[in-house]
């Protein structure tokens, strides 16, 4: 036993150890298991440039194309991966809808959040036997399963986004969850409602490369130095969508900057391993956290008052706009940018061409508060 | 190391040819640690005078338990001359087992740290069936098991996530929660883990077998020693540990899925605080306190890094990494013993 062990050495070990640890690491980062806003979507590089179309609204007067139900079709709801609570949300609001629309609701994908896989399941969907007549995804990046939505569209398949996007010209129609000028105002009108115009605030993101959390950070930044210039930045975080590194990220944070009145967690992972950060150092009550991500994992600190403001949008809608919208795109009534049409008891949304071309804004920002987060179950 | 590699080779008393230097010069190594992480806070304070809070020092203690369970098991199994590189998987099954049945069911604390222990230990056996009876290299062994645990993981989770612990559990992961005023109960808790498996070490016949086992396999056994069977308790409490160590990650963080462990890279963390504590890679040298302060070096570097000096966390992997290659470059007995065994295989096979 101990010759083989020899030789092998002590590099040969350490080296192994390391590898191993890398290969851990990188696998990680690609199966950010959190929420639907850990996105990478394709969409929000143009976001500041022009004013985003308004989001679909209940109250609207005026409609435009009402979508109706017509003869029987199959959608095909393929998120980033199984099992994740927001994409089940989404499922279940589709199936709320479903039968007044004719429409038949299968949910699959792959078990990792990865690319590469979701591209296989697509390209399953479209050689079976018995293809859908849409395919609803949320991409794990912006490219991968472009191809894969291609041969769908060859075969007449008709293909719309939800959550994340990827290269326009590969679908049809995209539901971007909310306006990121939107999320960022709601966020910092959250934050000055409760401290105030001054002080300083730090952002607790996923990875450096995540589309959609860089486009909130943007607008947070834009919005602040207009409308709220002592209101400073301290810094950005990052927890890599994982709950254990958000937290020691967000726990660096507050000791690096004492006198942080208020942390924003802006990715499903980072707002629980934010407040446990807050909670573990005693700092319940003096430092305020407001974030984006959904409220179940966080009940306990709903519960407790360490959560002072939670954004996100209502998943369940959600889902109820991916049937609708595909019942459109499959009977070719959907209105062309810049058009509207007329989604149930969603209301009047708008296909727009900002930030992406025949993107459809889903929501405003919906706050999650003490009073209310029970009545949500994503 | 130098004994066991020429001249005890065929003399049958281990125990006694090896305990008087090694304790000396372990205890270097941890009078070591002690003056860098010293300079470390020093430095750390000069840039920024906060870093000398109690919070952050508390911080930097708590922040350092999982990794201080998980190397103490490490460390039997590294002292015995293998390695395991499951543990990080190990520590996740124990999470999310523990997770969903405290989350879905209730589980109370003490009976969670029972199963979590238990769902370690049998892990654990895993390993030790494949080293000690298959006589598998432990790299290989503990590599396949890395991924079939770490599978396994996905499969129990199904993708979903555990993130509603009971405040039974994490009103202990919080610095402000003490018995002693000032001492977080986490950081008590891994001190008396220390505290056992440094007696169990240098106190009782199964430790002393463990040291022998590791520093000369050949030897021990001609000693009587029975080697496969104190190799396969190693990798047994091994497991145990990181299957402790996960509930610990539970009350510090609250939550677990089907990455806990791996995504933190716990194996990286637990060999490095064990390397860092002196523990060395060719068995028979090491102890449980340098391991103990082997993951506070760590942590305190890491939290340095990061609130002193504001080194984004995307360093982290890199810097444990060069902690490690210094930790063994700073080993000169490591190289030492390293270079005379490629001497001694060299001079084997040439006289073939």
């Amino acid at each position: 036993m101990s010759h083989h062990l020899n030789r092998a050495g002590v590099l040969a070990v350490a080296m192994a150890a390391l590898g191993l640890a890398a290969a851990g690491c990188s696998s990680g980062s690609a199966a950010s298991t959190t929420t639907s806003s850990s996105a990478s979507g394709a969409s929000a590089a143009s976001a500041s440039s022009t004013a985003d179309s308004p989001a679909c609204d209940a109250s609207a007067t005026g409609g435009g194309v009402k979508i109706a139900s017509g003869k029987p079709i199959t959608v095909a709801i393929v998120p980033k991966l199984l099992g994740l609570p927001v994409f089940e949300a989404n499922v279940k609001g589709a199936k709320q809808v479903a039968s007044s629309l004719n429409v038949t609701v299968d949910y699959t994908a792959s078990v990792k959040a990865s690319g590469a896989d979701q591209a296989q399941v697509i390209q399953g969907l479209v050689n079976s036997n018995n293809p859908p007549d849409v395919i609803a995804y949320s991409a794990n990046d912006p490219t991968s399963i472009v191809p894969a939505l291609q041969a769908a569209k060859a075969k007449g398949i008709k293909v719309i986004g939800f959550d994340s996007d990827v290269t326009a010209s590969a679908r049809s129609y995209f539901i971007q969850d909310t306006s990121y000028e939107a999320m960022g105002k709601a966020l910092i009108d959250a934050v000055v409602a409760k401290n105030g115009k001054t002080g300083s605030v730090a952002i607790l993101s996923s990875t450096k490369d995540a589309t959609v959390q860089n486009a909130w950070i943007d607008a947070m930044k834009s919005y602040m130095s207009s409308t709220y210039p002592d209101l400073k930045l301290a810094g950005i975080a990052y927890g890599q969508s994982n709950q254990a590194t958000s937290q020691s990220q967000a726990t660096n944070l507050i000791n690096s900057h004492p006198d942080l009145k208020a942390l924003i967690p802006i990715d499903g992972a980072a707002v629980p391993g934010a407040l446990a950060a807050v909670k573990s150092q005693g700092l319940v009550g003096k430092l305020s956290v407001f974030g984006i991500g959904d409220p179940n994992p966080n009940r306990q600190y709903f519960a407790d008052g360490s959560l002072t403001g939670l954004f996100l949008w209502d998943e369940v809608k959600q889902g109820q706009l991916i049937a609708y919208v595909a019942r459109g795109a499959a009977d070719g009534t959907m209105p062309a940018a810049v058009g509207t049409f007329v989604a149930g008891d969603i209301g009047t949304c708008t296909v727009g061409n900002s930030p992406a071309a025949n993107t459809i804004i889903f929501s405003k920002p919906l706050e999650f508060t003490k009073e209310n987060y029970l009545k949500y179950d994503f | 190391m130098t004994m066991s590699v020429t001249a005890s080779r065929p003399v049958a008393r281990p125990t006694q040819s090896t305990r008087r230097p090694m304790t000396t010069a372990l205890a270097r190594r941890e009078v070591q640690i002690v003056i860098a992480m010293l300079l470390i806070v020093g430095v750390s304070t000069l840039a920024y005078p906060d870093f000398l809070s109690s919070r952050v020092i508390a911080n930097v203690f708590i922040a350092a338990m999982v990794t201080t369970f998980v190397s103490l098991g490490q460390t039997f199994v590294m002292l015995a001359r293998g390695i395991d590189l499951s543990v990080a998987p190990i520590l996740g099954l124990s999470a999310v087992v523990v997770g969903f049945a405290a989350q879905d069911h209730g589980l109370g604390l003490w009976r969670g740290l029972v199963l979590g222990a238990v769902v370690g230990m049998v892990l654990g056996v895993g390993n030790a069936v494949l080293v000690s009876w298959f006589k598998l290299p432990p790299i290989i062994a503990t590599l396949g098991t890395f991924s079939v645990y770490g599978g396994l993981q996905f499969v129990v989770t199904g993708g979903q996530q555990v993130d509603q612990i009971p405040g039974q559990y994490t009103q202990y992961g919080i610095a402000t929660h003490t018995i002693v005023p000032g001492v977080p109960v986490i950081l008590l808790a891994g001190l008396a883990a220390t505290a056992l498996v440094s007696w169990v070490l240098r106190s009782t016949v199964f430790g002393r077998n463990v040291y022998a086992t590791g520093d000369d396999g050949e030897a021990a056994f001609r000693a009587g020693i029975p080697v496969r069977r104190i190799t396969f308790l190693a990798y047994v409490l091994c497991g145990l540990f990181a299957g402790i160590a996960g509930v610990v990650y539970l009350t510090r963080t609250g939550s677990a899925d089907s990455l806990t462990g791996t995504q933190t890279n716990e194996n990286l963390n637990a060999i490095a605080a064990a390397l860092i504590g002196g523990t060395a890679l060719t068995g028979g040298r090491g102890t449980a306190v340098g391991s103990f302060l082997g993951s506070v070096f760590l942590s305190l570097t890491l939290s340095a890094m990061g609130i002193a000096f504001g080194v984004p966390n995307e360093w982290q992997p890199a810097g444990i990494g060069v902690l490690i290659l210094l930790a063994v470059v700073a080993d000169p007995r490591a190289r030492r013993g390293h270079a005379l065994t490629t001497l001694r295989m060299r001079l084997r096979r040439s006289a073939r």
